[in-house]
Parts: structure tokens; sequence; C-alpha cells
């Protein structure tokens, strides 16, 4: 006699629940994310449909891939970047971090080359940066390539320190965050000789963005070690995939006579 | 067990020839292209944007063809009674559909190891070192789509609909990679509002844990680090989903009348 096919079909629901009890349930080894998914609504749809697709890792790419694009390029024709920047308008960024607007980034300063490539306001960088992090709590480049522009580059170090808190409470162990901490420390302090001590350190790692290894070769440049930056610039020019700073590599090596 | 043999390589030829492997490998070919352009966007992180890419579309392009596949083999041999051929020798209706499904997935498998030969090829030239995780990376996403595989055979036999079953297994493949969510959802909120979770709950325990196999997400762990996932225990979970669902897709098979 055969069994009749809901029994045969509970059957089956009921093994699915055993091997769901037995195993699913077993805890994971790697790090949780300790603060949990706080998606903002803005393209929280392409998400939301990369996360069903079981594609979290490439959500957070194209999140970063954004984040280059928009510090990148003209901040004023980034869409929402006009109405992010019209909260900032009480601060006179302009006075403040040298005219290193959008619009005259591209033009190359030798007397002051970091603010041809990376200065300006950018108000949507860190928001932007955090929203790669709600993706992928474990995906640290982003958070040390915002961290890094908005402390050196946008002059920004209290934003840089908030969105390292934001970073360590989702990856509380990661030594990268600290370091960083210790490194936009040290910058607001007005130590160049400690920055650079824990840049040193840094730029060692090779997730270290190329940004703040281009930092580094600059602060070196500022304080007289000259044979130092042009080596930090020179490994700029061979390793890094950023034709960017590529570009800025080359200039100051000119510069420096390298 | 011969005869599941000889169907499985019957099949798998047959699958080889079919115009819409050619077609996903044509089109594997052009996302692999295409990663390779956001690659470049990325600066810094070229690889990883490569590798979440590259890995993500062989992922899919192995869940469409067997999806695809499972939810079409079985019911297009019953219109046009060529089951009638087979079934007539002594051949079991239980080996008949074994045969198929394995067929299929060596059909998948075949299809997305190709597919990863040259995402390799790519990565390697990009400069990437090789990490075995990569391969483990592919183990999962093909459990993944082992799993929803027999999710969509069973599906199919039991709506005698190939949209309806490619639509329903869309939906618990989408519903398979929330799971950690849902779960999280239900214990934060199962206690205050028991009716509305209730339903989510049960599926919870039902449902695979696709999250689980997406061993995409821990590409970045320590090397060290992947020896700890317990990678036998997520084996025996997938081989018992497929077990599960073959047995009832079996049981619904035998009960069929042509």
């Amino acid at each position: 006699m055969r069994p009749a096919l809901p029994a045969v079909l509970a059957g089956g629901l009921a093994l699915c629940v055993l091997l769901n009890a037995v195993f699913a349930r077993r805890p994971w080894t790697a790090q949780a994310d300790q603060v949990g998914i706080q998606l903002a609504q803005d393209g929280a749809l392409e998400s939301a449909f990369l996360f069903g697709m079981g594609m979290r890792r490439l959500a957070s790419d194209l999140g970063l891939i954004r984040l280059l694009l928009y510090y990148g390029g003209s901040e004023e024709e980034f869409p929402g970047a006009a109405a992010a920047a019209g909260h900032e308008d009480d601060h006179d960024h302009d006075a403040e971090h040298g005219a290193a607007g959008g619009r005259h980034r591209h033009e190359y300063d030798v007397d002051h080359p970091e603010r041809s490539f990376g200065g300006g306001r950018y108000p949507l960088l860190g928001p932007m940066a955090m929203r790669v992090l709600d993706m992928d709590p474990s995906y640290s480049y982003p958070v040390l390539f915002t961290a890094g522009a908005l402390a050196f580059n946008l002059n920004e170090p209290q934003k840089a320190l908030w969105l390292l808190d934001y970073a360590m409470k989702r990856d509380p162990l990661n030594p990268r965050y600290h370091e960083y901490v210790a490194a936009v420390g040290a910058h607001r302090k007005g130590t160049p000789k400690g920055v650079i001590s824990i840049l040193e350190r840094l730029v060692l790692d090779p997730e270290c963005p190329t940004m703040m290894k281009n930092v580094l070769g600059w602060l070196y440049y500022k304080n007289g070690q000259k044979a130092k930056s042009v080596g930090v610039y020179r490994e700029i020019l061979r390793d890094s995939r950023d034709q960017g700073y590529r570009g800025i590599a080359q200039r100051m090596l000119e510069r420096l006579g390298g | 067990m011969r005869a599941v043999l000889v169907l499985a390589l019957n099949s798998w030829v047959e699958n080889l020839r079919n115009r819409f492997f050619a077609l996903a490998l044509t089109f594997a070919g052009v996302v692999l292209y295409l990663s390779m352009l956001l690659g470049l966007l990325a600066c810094d992180q070229e690889v990883r944007v490569l590798l979440d890419f590259g890995l993500g579309f062989i992922e899919l392009m192995g869940l469409v063809g067997a999806v695809y596949g499972a939810s079409t083999v079985v019911l297009r041999e019953m219109e046009s009674k060529t089951v009638y051929m087979i079934l007539t020798r002594p051949v079991g209706r239980t080996s008949y559909l074994l045969g198929r499904y394995l067929g299929l997935m060596l059909s998948v498998g075949a299809a997305m190891l190709i597919m990863a030969g040259a995402h390799l090829l790519i990565l390697l030239l990009k400069g990437w070192a090789f990490r075995p995780d990569y391969l483990l990376a592919l183990a999962g996403a093909f459990l993944k789509v082992l799993v929803t595989g027999s999710l969509a055979l069973f599906l199919a036999l039991s709506t005698t609909s190939s949209l309806s079953a490619l639509s329903i297994t869309m939906i618990l493949w989408s519903l398979g990679h929330f799971l950690p969510e849902i779960r999280l959802m239900v214990r934060r909120f199962g206690n205050d509002s028991i009716l509305i979770m209730a339903p989510l709950q049960a599926l919870s325990w039902v449902i695979p844990d696709l999250q689980l196999f997406n061993l995409r997400d821990k590409l970045d762990l320590p090397v060290g680090m992947t020896a700890s996932i317990p990678l036998g225990s997520w084996l025996a979970y997938g081989a018992g989903y497929c077990a599960v669902w073959l047995l009832l897709s079996s049981v619904l098979f035998k009960r069929k009348e042509f």
C-alpha cells in the first residue's frame, strides 16, 4: 500500500526541519555583524535585490565604485551632492582648505600637490562609506580610504573619527581602524612626525589605499625627507592601479628630480 | 545504478549540444569582460571587484541553467511522450529521474568549471595570488545550484508548470539568502507578534539556508581561518536537502499517469 501524498510531503518537510535544526543553526566561526544592517533609503532596492541573489559583496563593491566615482569627479555633478552641501554652508571650507574645491581640483599646483587631488567638501563621502560598511561589515578598504580622505585631504578629522568609530562597532577587532584613529589623532595635534611614524606602518598593509601612500610621500616632502618621498612616489608609480595617483606620483618625481 | 549513470551521461551530452549552454557561456564571457571594466573603476580594489563579479555571475549562470533545465526537462519529455521510450525499458522511474538530474548537474558543473577557468585566467593575469578559498567559494556556489536544482525538479513535478516552478524556485532562492535576516526578525519580534511571525518562522525552518554556502563572502578571511569552515557538515546539509527534494520528486513521479 502506497503512503498518502500529504503524509509523504509532511515527512519531507519534517526532514527539512531536521536538517536545519542539525546543521544550519551551528554558529559560524567568522565574525558576525555586530550592529546589523541599516540600509539607507537611497539604492536600498538595488541592494535588496543583490542580497536576495546572494551577492552581498557585489553590492558593497558597487557602493565602493560609486564612492570612488563621487570622490574622483567633480562633486557638483554628483546627484544629491548639491542638497547635501547645502547643509554645510555654515562652514567656510574654501578659506579653511585653501580653495581646493571640485572645480579647480584637476589644476596641478606644484606648491600644494595635495590640492590637485582629493580636496573639496564631498559631504556624501562619509555616508557613502557607512553604506558600504552596512552591506559588508568586514570590508575595511572603503572606511580606510574615506577616513584618510576626510582627515588628510578634506581636513575633517572629526568626521573621519566618527566613521572609524562606526566601523569599529561593526568590526572591533580590526587593528587597521585603531591605527587610523591614532594617525588621525596625531594629525589633529599637528605632529607630522607622529603621523609619519604611524603611516609608515600603515602603508606596509596590502589593503592600504594608495591615497595614504600619497599622504606619506607628501609629508616626507614637507618634512624635508626627499629621498624617502621619492621612494614612496616610485612605489606608487610601480604598484598602484589608480591612474590619478600615478599621475601625481609622476609629477612629484619630476619635481623631486627622482 | 548502471541505468542512472547511462541516463546521466546521455543527458550531459544532450545538454552540451543544447544552444542554451553555448549562449550561457557566451553571456558569461561578456559578463566577465564587463567585470574587467568595472574593475578598472575600482582602482586599488580592481582584483576584489573582478573576483566578486566573476564568482557571482558564474553562480548566476549555473543557477539559471540548473533551474531552467530542472523545471523543463522532465515536463518536456512527458509532453512529447519521449519519456515512454525510456520507461518502457527496464528503467525504474526513480532511476530515470535521478539520471536526468545528475546529467543536468554534470552539464551545469562543466559550464561553471569552464567559466571559472576563464575567470581564474583573468584574475591571474591581473596579478591575483591564487588562494584555495576560490575553489571553496566555487564549491559553495555549486552546492547551492545542486540544492536549488533539486527543488526546481520537485516544484516542476508538483505544479506541472515550468513557469510556476521557475518563479517559485527563484523566490525560494531569494528567501534562502535572506534566512539569517528572517531568523533575526523572528528572534526580535517573535514574542510581540506571534501570529504575524509564525508563517515566517515556519518558512525559516523549512527552506535551505543558502547563505551558509555563500563562501564567496568569506574570501576576506585570513588564510588560516578557512580551515575552520565546517565543510563536511555543509556538504552533508546540501546532500541532505538534495536527497529530500529528489525523494519527494520520485514519489510524485511514481504517481504520475501518462
